[in-house]
């Protein structure tokens, strides 16, 4: 009987090609893995940082238009701005925009004409940083004195809040060198897959008003 | 076997030459992501100010411009990473006597952000124009 000259595969050859074979399949599947929580990880990342850049951008750019003499708590040089016990932490300040966001300046001297007192409080219950506002009964040409009955804490009880988009984690402000110049430190966090992402946006805004 | 060990051999290295990459990739998309988003922000915060309060923006300090953004990532086993990038924002204000394409009553308002990634300064760009209210 004539035999075949072709040779065929033996057990020990399957069996290490089949070896080598599975370590590519695992290289393979943890690298698609490892690139499908990174983009769902990139994609909470980029919620969150939505929402802390317009809160951070907002605040500081109507910090921005504000007096320094009309502020509460009153800025100390180089420390944290911390509200008497009991008062949520925040920041009031006044405006010169009219509810349609207009900033009404005197025709003739340039002069802001301030129109409200904006308060930023965060809410560490809902993790929530809250803005409201209280209009002055008359706009003025000066700006406003500070109130002291118009705490952040009157704010929470007597005005509506519109709650800041994202979930807040902690919020301070810290005086600069100067009373006009305000850090503002902003943290968000979330998580998905069992990774928890926390944001801490640092900004800074210097009261022009 | 023979034929095994040359996929192997090859097949190996190209995806542990893949890693490096990937990861860089990754973390320059997230930078240049945030670098849009405040770029983005800057923009709108520039159609908020309006015509005439645009100007103000331009003129705002180093400091005020400035955005640091602290990442931390915590996994379920414990492990953390932590990432700091730095944002400079800046608004340039073109009129028509710059910028001959405008037409009276326009202004055109240039927003950049600028960012270092591994070594290299990046920028976004983006621009708009306002026009003075009748």
């Amino acid at each position: 009987m004539k035999r075949s000259l072709s040779r065929g595969t033996t057990l020990i050859e399957l069996a290490v090609a089949s070896f080598l074979f599975l370590i590519v399949l695992g290289l393979t599947s943890s690298a698609l893995t490892a690139g499908i929580k990174n983009y769902l990880g990139v994609r909470g990342e980029i919620e969150l940082q939505q929402d802390a850049i317009v809160m951070l951008s907002r605040m500081a750019r109507e910090m921005g238009e504000a007096d320094p003499a009309a502020t509460w708590p009153p800025p100390v040089v180089e420390s944290e701005l911390t509200p008497p016990p009991g008062q949520p932490v925040g920041v009031v300040f006044s405006s010169a925009r009219d509810n349609q966001g207009k900033l009404l300046l005197d025709f003739d001297s340039k002069q802001p004409i301030w129109q409200k007192r904006i308060c930023y409080l965060f809410d560490p219950a809902q993790e929530k940083l809250l803005r409201s506002v209280d209009p002055l009964t008359v706009p003025t040409d000066s700006p406003p004195e500070v109130d002291l009955a118009k705490t952040t804490g009157w704010f929470r009880e007597a005005r509506p809040q519109d709650p800041m988009p994202g979930r807040v984690r902690s919020f301070t402000i810290k005086v600069g060198k100067d009373t006009d110049s305000f850090n503002l430190d902003i943290q968000v966090s979330g998580s998905s897959l069992g990774r928890t992402t926390t944001l801490q946006f640092l900004g800074h805004s210097t009261m022009r008003g | 076997m023979v034929m095994a060990l040359f996929l192997f051999a090859i097949l190996v290295p190209l995806f542990a030459g893949i890693w490096p990459i990937h990861k860089r990739a990754v973390s320059q998309s997230q930078a240049a992501l945030s670098g849009n988003h405040i770029c983005r922000q800057v923009l709108e915060e520039c159609l908020t100010s309006g015509y005439d309060g645009v100007d103000a923006m331009a003129g705002t300090s180093l400091e005020d411009r400035t955005i640091q953004l602290i990442s931390r990532r915590e996994d379920r086993d414990g492990g953390t990473n932590t990432q700091t990038r730095t944002f400079v924002w800046s608004v340039e204000i073109k009129t028509r006597a710059e910028e001959p394409v405008l037409l009276p009553g326009e202004k055109l308002v240039i927003a950049r952000v600028d960012w270092e990634d591994q070594g290299e300064t990046r920028q976004y760009v983006m621009n708009t124009i306002l026009a003075e209210a009748p």
